[in-house]
């Protein structure tokens, strides 16, 4: 289990969650929801990298307007499970034109070793002034 | 020094073999300079003079050069490389064409010389040519051909007073060379007779070689290009007229117009990339503003002149090339009004942007424009506008990905950088044998086989490109180095530099708004923009505002946005003035006029402030004009804001992150 500073949280994306680095932290991820209905407590997540997650929804609702707008992309505030699920915390709308690739670039530079000190609050191993939002 | 003119050098000068005339370096001595005006502008006449014979010359336009510089006067010595002679009013003329001066200058006549037309005999026969003077190298006038007076078949067993002993027969007993023949001398005479039919190109004249003294010449040419029908209407009169580039043998090319009944006539007949022969046309000095062909001629057809298809065309390149070494090259161009740059480029096609539909503020004529971004191997890119037909065909004309070779266009510094304008043609370099001989048309493609075209290029265009062409990222600078590199200082019209900021501070707090009273009149010299100030007499029915620059009075102003501002990046911040057109911009299109009224016409209010506050800490690409200017005796630095375009948060994001990569 890795350190998480305060207010601070790791941005990822499919892979990511799944590798087990980030278990129990408090994550963000962002992406689209693949579907408006859940299954059970349980609903799949397209991630940035077209990856996929299990959200579940013990804690959260679904966002309202989610069957309206199948286009919304939005950030998932949560806690990653052991099996890599993520436990929605929150959902914040972003937009309907995020560019995903982009997106999923600047998150690796924020993960490679060369650039994270300048990103502060994620990764979790390193300890930084900065905040990420 | 008399050793160093060649021996007999004016009869060799008067001398021609098959038609040819290249005299290859005969030596004589200029004993005579005299100026002439004329109709074209100063003109020299000379005298020649190989100390035994004296001919008169006159030096072609292009040879002017040496003697307004000083570097040939009386008496020097001249070896001429090229030439030809002409026949005016019965005496023979020597034209220079090519010819450079000895170091040696005697300072007197060497020799006393004698004049060669007085040499043979009388000069009755010499006045017994008709009035017109007749070029030599007509090659389809049958009876011209009499006037090689030199040809090698002598033709009359009794000309032998003549060291040529060249002449045709002669209906009269003088044997003058230098007279031209009567009719009847010509029907006799057994010279060969040259027909235009033949395929020896000899007998055409060489485009390289035309000159306004040639009144009757035959040229066999591609038509390189052809324009549109153009329709122009003035106080004279109005009509039709299209033009045409013909490249011939010689590898220059030259531009022809038709007029009139002569549009109805040729413009169907003659096609793009088909061979003709053509007569009859007048010759003239070009108008440099317009022409873009090597030749410092151009021609202009009638009627009446004679154009016929010529099917063979083998020695004719479809273009003449002359590419510029790389896009790099480009930038060091000093572009002048007077001196317009044109220049062939072959590169790489980059991007396409979308054609986009302007009117003429002058005529308000619609035209097209597209912007095209060429790249080559020397990592530098440059815009090339497209108008009108070429701006509609651009994606065939200039598909992305291909090598092309763009031919004739103006460079121009529109803006503070280079871009490239009206091109002549652009063809593709995969459908011209004649580029793909080049070494750089391998140079070119293996370079795009290694890089894909895809490394970031520095743009020409970047820093300037007119019509908001802002810079790629990989130009962009940042507020810092509007100092480090001391901009500003470089050049009197000023330094233009590209960077992202965010507004910061608006100065809006002027008294009556940040704006001032223009004048309403549109044409020059105001064009809406010279200030105005209020009428003395302003009644109370209304406003009166007077300019001084068009002297008029109006009963209204249009308000015009200006305005300082700070703009705030990572390495700093700096003042810069907003403008009218730039401040629209960054108010979201508000003009001042339409706050101004939203205010009440009184101090300014809400409306006023809202459109600014909306404003602030927005995120630009700025492109900015930075100039030093004395205020007070003091020299201090002014950034305009010239162009500016908002944020785009997804590009620049992937542009980061390149640069980032690359790190």
């Amino acid at each position: 289990m890795a350190q998480q500073e305060d207010g601070g949280y790791p941005r990822l994306n499919g892979s990511m969650i799944c590798s087990g680095q980030y278990n129990n932290m408090i994550v963000s991820l962002v992406g689209q929801f693949a579907s408006a209905v859940p299954t059970g407590n349980t609903v799949e997540f397209v991630c940035c990298d077209q990856g996929r997650a299990t959200v579940i929804l013990d804690q959260a609702e679904l966002p309202e307007n989610l069957a309206a707008l199948p286009e919304m992309y939005y950030e998932l505030i949560g806690q990653v499970a052991e099996d890599g699920s993520l436990v929605l915390f929150v959902a914040r709308e972003m937009s309907a034109d995020m560019d995903m690739g982009t997106y999923n670039q600047m998150i690796q530079i924020q993960q490679n070793p060369k650039f994270m000190q300048y990103f502060g609050g994620g990764g979790g191993q390193m300890e930084s002034a900065m905040a990420t939002n | 020094m008399s050793h160093l003119i060649t021996p007999q050098g004016v009869r060799k000068l008067l001398e021609t073999k098959d038609g040819s005339r290249r005299s290859g370096h005969i030596t004589v001595q200029v004993i005579h300079i005299k100026s002439v005006p004329s109709a074209q502008g100063e003109r020299f006449r000379v005298v020649l003079s190989d100390s035994e014979n004296f001919v008169q010359g006159m030096m072609s336009s292009q040879m002017n050069v040496l003697i307004t510089e000083g570097t040939l006067t009386a008496m020097g010595l001249l070896s001429i490389e090229d030439h030809m002679f002409n026949e005016i009013q019965g005496k023979t003329i020597v034209i220079l064409l090519s010819a450079f001066p000895l170091n040696e200058n005697p300072g007197f006549k060497i020799g006393n010389p004698v004049d060669i037309s007085l040499v043979a005999g009388n000069t009755t026969a010499a006045n017994s040519a008709a009035a017109a003077p007749t070029p030599l190298y007509n090659s389809t006038n049958s009876t011209s051909t009499v006037h090689n007076t030199y040809n090698t078949k002598p033709m009359n067993t009794t000309s032998n007073s003549n060291a040529m002993n060249v002449s045709p027969t002669r209906s009269n007993s003088s044997a003058n060379p230098y007279g031209r023949p009567t009719t009847s001398a010509v029907s006799t005479a057994t010279a060969p007779i040259v027909r235009s039919s033949t395929t020896a190109s000899s007998n055409f004249n060489r485009i390289a070689d035309l000159n306004l003294y040639h009144s009757k010449w035959t040229i066999k040419a591609r038509v390189t290009n052809k324009s549109d029908i153009r329709t122009w209407s003035n106080a004279k009169g109005e009509g039709s007229l299209f033009a045409i580039s013909l490249l011939d043998e010689s590898g220059v090319d030259i531009r022809a117009t038709f007029f009139k009944e002569a549009v109805d006539r040729f413009y169907q007949m003659l096609q793009e990339g088909q061979v003709y022969t053509f007569s009859g046309g007048r010759l003239k000095v070009a108008n440099a503003q317009f022409n873009t062909c090597k030749s410092p001629h151009e021609i202009t057809f009638d009627q009446n002149s004679e154009i016929h298809l010529s099917s063979d065309s083998n020695n004719i390149q479809k273009q003449s090339y002359d590419f510029v070494e790389s896009i790099a090259s480009i930038e060091s161009y000093s572009v002048s009004p007077e001196r317009p740059i044109l220049v062939d480029v072959l590169a790489f096609v980059q991007s396409i942007g979308e054609p986009s539909n302007l009117i003429s503020k002058k005529k308000g004529q619609e035209f097209t424009k597209c912007e095209v971004v060429v790249v080559d191997d020397s990592q530098a890119q440059i815009n090339v506008t497209l108008w009108n037909e070429q701006a509609l065909k651009a994606s065939s004309l200039m598909p992305v990905n291909e090598l092309v070779a763009v031919c004739r266009a103006r460079v121009s510094d529109y803006g503070g950088g280079k871009s490239l304008s009206g091109a002549q043609a652009i063809v593709l370099a995969r459908n011209e044998p004649v580029i793909q001989q080049l070494p750089a048309y391998d140079r070119l493609l293996s370079w795009y086989k290694q890089t894909g075209g895809q490394a970031q290029a520095r743009s020409l265009s970047g820093t300037g490109g007119g019509f908001g062409g802002l810079a790629s990222f990989s130009d962009r600078k940042c507020i810092a180095d509007i100092k480090r590199e001391q901009l500003g200082y470089q050049t009197e019209k000023g330094d233009y530099i590209s960077f992202a900021a965010t507004v910061a501070f608006l100065k809006k707090d002027k008294e009556g708004g940040a704006w001032y009273p223009a004048c309403p009149n549109p044409e020059a010299p105001c064009k809406n923009m010279c200030k105005v100030t209020p009428d003395a007499s302003t009644t109370s029915t209304g406003e009166s505002w007077a300019c001084e620059r068009c002297g008029g009075t109006f009963d209204r102003c249009v308000r015009r946005w200006i305005f300082s501002a700070v703009v705030e990046d990572s390495s700093g911040s700096t003042w810069v003035t907003f403008f009218n057109e730039s401040a629209e911009v960054l108010l979201d299109g508000k003009t001042a006029d339409e706050i101004h009224m939203a205010s009440d016409g009184g101090t300014p209010s809400d409306p006023y402030d809202s459109a600014f506050a909306k404003a602030a800490y927005t995120e630009w690409v700025f492109k900015c004009k930075v100039k030093n200017e004395l205020v007070n005796e003091e020299l201090k630095r002014k950034t305009q804001v010239v162009a500016m375009h908002p944020m785009n948060y997804v590009q620049e994001s992937k542009d980061l992150l390149a640069a980032i990569n690359k790190f």
